[in-house]
Order: structure tokens, then sequence, then C-alpha cells
């Protein structure tokens, strides 16, 4: 993970709670019933709706 | 009981938010053992964790919230710092000031602040989850 831009990010001040949510995260993306591309689409929308800055 | 999903039905002693996030067992797992951290670790107190979670559900108006407001007594307190963070986060993230984080790092540190702001994004998300497929929240939850 340390080539991973998150595991130099405040989140891995608490690593127990990241080693968790990037399960969740990486399920969420790799499975399910979504296709990714929809998912993606989402993704962005939902980015600039709050206006996210990455 | 069950939900407005057609195929859900809540076996006794589950919640409706047990019943449909299980529609996807594997997520739900994911979840539970994501969400849990925060208790389970002790990665915050239990009280700071129950009144930011109870104020989130405040401010998205989520059914079950609690009527009162939830607040603080002494404004230069952990909770009090703690729940403006909430209540902001909520409301709009870009307007969480610095004082606003400097004042729960005062109290918690920066990794505190981080396990905060965490929590808070499970709290405000899965609320919001719950009320756009009004389903009722697990007891204890909003």
């Amino acid at each position: 993970m340390a080539d991973d831009a998150i595991a130099n990010s405040p989140l891995a001040l608490q690593p127990e709670a990241l080693q968790r949510f990037l399960v969740l995260y990486g399920l969420l993306w790799s499975h399910g019933e979504v296709d990714h591309t929809a998912k993606e689409v989402a993704r962005l929308r939902n980015a600039r709706i709050t206006d996210c800055g990455y | 009981m069950s939900t407005w999903l057609p195929d859900v039905a809540v076996a006794d002693g589950a919640s409706e938010f047990d019943a449909v996030f299980g529609l996807r067992p594997d997520l739900f797992d994911a979840y539970r053992d994501f969400e849990s951290v925060f208790w389970t670790q002790r990665l915050l107190d239990v009280e700071i964790l129950d009144a930011c979670r109870a104020r989130c559900a405040q401010v998205v108006r989520a059914e079950g919230a609690p009527l009162e407001p939830v607040a603080a007594d002494d404004p230069s307190s952990l909770l009090a710092a703690c729940l403006a963070l909430a209540e902001q986060f909520v409301i709009d993230p870009h307007c969480v000031t610095a004082e606003m984080r400097d004042a729960v790092v005062a109290h918690l540190g920066d990794a505190g602040l981080v396990a905060l702001v965490e929590a808070l994004a499970v709290f405000d998300g899965f609320t919001r989850f719950r009320t756009l497929l009004e389903i009722a929240p697990e007891p204890g939850a909003f």
C-alpha cells in the first residue's frame, strides 16, 4: 500500500479503520449488481454536486 | 413486518436495515466490520459517538432522531467541539473552518480528528441511506 496515495493521506492516522474501509470500498467497486460505468458516473456526479476538488 | 421492497422480509429480531442491506451480504459484512471499529477499538469515546450520531440524524431530519437538540453544556468541551464539527459536516463540509478542526485537535489530536470525520461520514451517509430507502434503523441508531 506504500504507493497508494491514500496510505499517505490523513486516513493513515487510523490504520485499523483504514484497512477495514479499504475492504468495503474495494468490494463496492469490484463486485455487485450495478455496472462499473454507472458507478463511475455516479461517483463523478456526486463529486460535482458536492464540489469535491479531488 | 416488511420493507417497501417487495421481496424483503424482516426476520424476528432483525431490523429493516439488516434485511435490506443484507441483500448484499458481502457488502453488509464489510460495512459491519468497518462501522464497528469506532466502537470496538475505542477510536472515540462512546458518549461522543452517540451524541454525534444523534446530531447528524437531527440535521438530516431522520426518522427516530431525538426531538431535543443534542448540545454540550460547556462550549469549550470536547463534546461541543465535536458537535459543532458534526453539524457543519452534514450541512456543508466546505464551511467547516480551521477553528472548528483545531478545536477538535486540541482535545483529540490529529488521529482523533480523523476518527471523528470518518465516523461522521458513516453516520451521515448511512442515515441518508436509510432515509432514501425508507427503512427503519437498527435499535439504538437513527
